[in-house]
């Protein structure tokens, strides 16, 4: 199993309302490509990061790996005293249970952070080394790597983002956009997390960009069996690679499924304050003018192109 | 305002020249989006007309006259511009002081400040929040009121460098809305600087740059038409046009009707 959330519930501040309303979420560790969506402020970012301990659950258990992410209570029967200091762990489920969820005693966050690599929202404002490498570098050194062992790591990532040896030695400032978001991609990538998580990682990048980055996490994806989960605006990147969807809506997730299906439903999706993929809101015009018909809607150029020459979608 | 830029070459370095012999006339009231992909050079050029950079080589003219270091002040007098960062460009504390920031500067007196923000915001549909804070706003809202602040300035000519690239899908089709208002209701000259080319639909004429040039320019339909052209600057044209490209060759039913449709939804949508 990968990450599981069970009844997650998460506020900013003591007088906030919650941000997450009992979420429960099972995701697997392996071969999964997950869009997550919704509009601004519905919680999706506050749930990807609950998935690597960045924020901590109110309320709700979170479990990584088998192991599960705890409030640990130094002086577990005096909650409500000041002097008790609540502190997290992510401990073995095992443990857990032998202790009798009472005192555990090292924190152990980093090794979570070490299973889900979160890639930002605009990472590339995040690089700060003087040159590309050394930037790749920073997160496997931190995990305790060798100088050596980094590098490797490092030079291996950028090679899977498609960045040119000779950039390695330059500072990272001096690339284009879309290169920088690489170097970033590639500080996580280069940590080997079994799931890698994208805050909008297609925003602000031109369509040139933007494929390259999609085609990008595809063929991670395919070559590594790695679990995907972008958070994403873009409904055409949502019908083109997504196999999975979740949607948020005030803190509560309102559907998880399959994109066909959540497509499919126009009132609903409206209701959500989604919009139909380009090609899709093309198709359902040209199916009113009667000048094509389908029995799947299609989500992609590719497939509304089939159903143009008279052919139809399978599944 | 009629805008002119005369064989201008700008070079952040050595090695990375962004702007070759770059010519390109605006004219008085139009509306031209000026598009390329990342790094392309557009960029560049909101950040000269602003006199942010100075050229190397090359003159610029507004309204025939030419914009260098010495009337860059009073160049600045007739135009505005609304960043990709809604968050950079929020001076005041609230949204109302934030439009008196650059009216106070140009030291009209308060009755004027007042009725200004009053009516740039209504424009703008924000005349509700004029005494909200900024981090009360969305991404959408705060760039409104950018928009409102840049109108309140009745410049002439109105500059969007990638003003949506930041939003979310609500905030970009309210801040397109607002920009497709100003067209149709104001005599003003406006340079929109994306990718998207979506937004450059509704323009009145496309310029693509690719490596500091003018690779092609024309209506939006005849520029959509330039697949080839589009996709080596790093672009790609609109899906509809796309799609009635890779289908040109095969037969397939109602296909006039078809292509008709598309190209019609293309603008319409």
């Amino acid at each position: 199993m990968g990450i599981n959330f069970q009844r997650v519930s998460y506020k900013y501040s003591y007088n906030a309302p919650l941000t997450l309303k009992e979420v429960s979420l099972d995701i697997s560790s392996k071969d999964e490509f997950i869009c997550i969506l919704g509009h601004t402020g519905s919680g999706k970012s506050t749930l990807v990061q609950n998935m690597n301990a960045l924020l901590l659950p109110t309320s709700g258990q979170i479990t990584v790996f088998d192991k599960n992410v705890v409030k640990v209570v130094k002086h577990p029967y005096k909650l409500n005293t000041k002097k008790n200091r609540l502190k997290y762990n992510f401990i073995d489920n095992k443990k857990l249970f032998a202790r009798g969820n009472k005192i555990v005693y090292s924190s152990n966050l980093k090794v979570l952070r070490k299973h889900i690599g979160l890639v930002f929202q605009f990472p590339e404002y995040q690089l700060f080394e003087s040159t590309v490498l050394k930037d790749v570098m920073f997160g496997p050194k931190n995990f305790g790597l060798s100088d050596d062992e980094a590098r490797r790591a490092a030079k291996h990532a950028c090679n899977i983002v498609g960045l040119p040896k000779d950039v390695l030695e330059k500072s990272p400032f001096s690339l284009s956009g879309g290169q920088m978001r690489r170097v970033a991609i590639a500080g996580i990538l280069a940590l080997n997390p079994d799931i890698i998580v994208l805050d909008e990682p297609t925003v602000g990048l031109d369509p040139k960009g933007k494929d390259e980055l999609m085609n990008l996490l595809v063929s991670i994806q395919k070559e590594t069996s790695k679990t995907i989960i972008m958070i994403t605006h873009d409904m055409n990147v949502v019908g083109k690679y997504a196999k999975r969807v979740i949607v948020m809506d005030q803190g509560n997730v309102v559907f998880d499924g399959n994109k066909r299906d959540l497509f499919e439903d126009i009132d609903r999706l409206h209701k959500f304050n989604l919009d139909l993929p380009t090609s899709s809101s093309l198709a359902v015009k040209l199916k009113e003018r009667g000048l094509i018909n389908y029995t799947h809607l299609p989500l992609s150029k590719e497939e509304l192109e089939t159903v143009i020459l008279g052919g139809d979608i399978y599944e | 305002m009629k805008v002119r830029f005369n064989n201008v070459s700008f070079a952040y370095d050595e090695e990375s020249v962004v702007l070759k012999n770059f010519n390109l006339t605006i004219n008085d009231g139009e509306m031209v989006a000026i598009l390329g992909h990342n790094g392309s050079g557009k960029s560049t050029i909101a950040k000269i007309m602003m006199g942010l950079l100075e050229v190397e080589k090359g003159e610029i003219y507004l309204n025939d006259k030419v914009l260098n270091m010495d009337t860059i002040e009073e160049c600045r007098n007739h135009m505005s511009i609304i960043f990709q960062n809604p968050d950079n460009q929020f001076v005041g504390v609230t949204v109302k002081d934030d439009i008196a920031f650059g009216l106070e500067n140009k030291q009209l007196p308060r009755e004027e400040i007042l009725n200004r923000i009053q009516k740039y915001l209504r424009l703008v549909s924000m005349e509700d929040f004029i005494d909200h804070a900024p981090e009360e706003l969305s991404g959408g809202q705060k760039q409104r009121v950018a928009i409102a602040g840049a109108l309140a300035m009745e410049s002439e000519l109105m500059i969007f460098d990638e003003s949506t690239s930041m939003l979310d899908p609500k905030g970009t089709k309210e801040v397109n809305e607002m920009i497709k208002k100003i067209k149709n209701e104001n005599n003003k000259t406006i340079i929109v600087i994306t990718h998207n080319l979506e937004e450059a639909s509704y323009a009145d004429r496309i310029v693509v740059l690719n490596s500091g040039e003018v690779v092609t320019d024309g209506t939006p339909k005849e520029v959509f038409k330039k697949i080839e052209v589009l996709e080596a600057s790093g672009l790609k044209t609109m899906e509809s046009v796309s799609i009635i490209h890779n289908l040109k060759n095969k037969e397939y039913k109602n296909k006039k009707e078809i292509e008709e449709a598309l190209w019609e939804l293309t603008f319409n949508e």
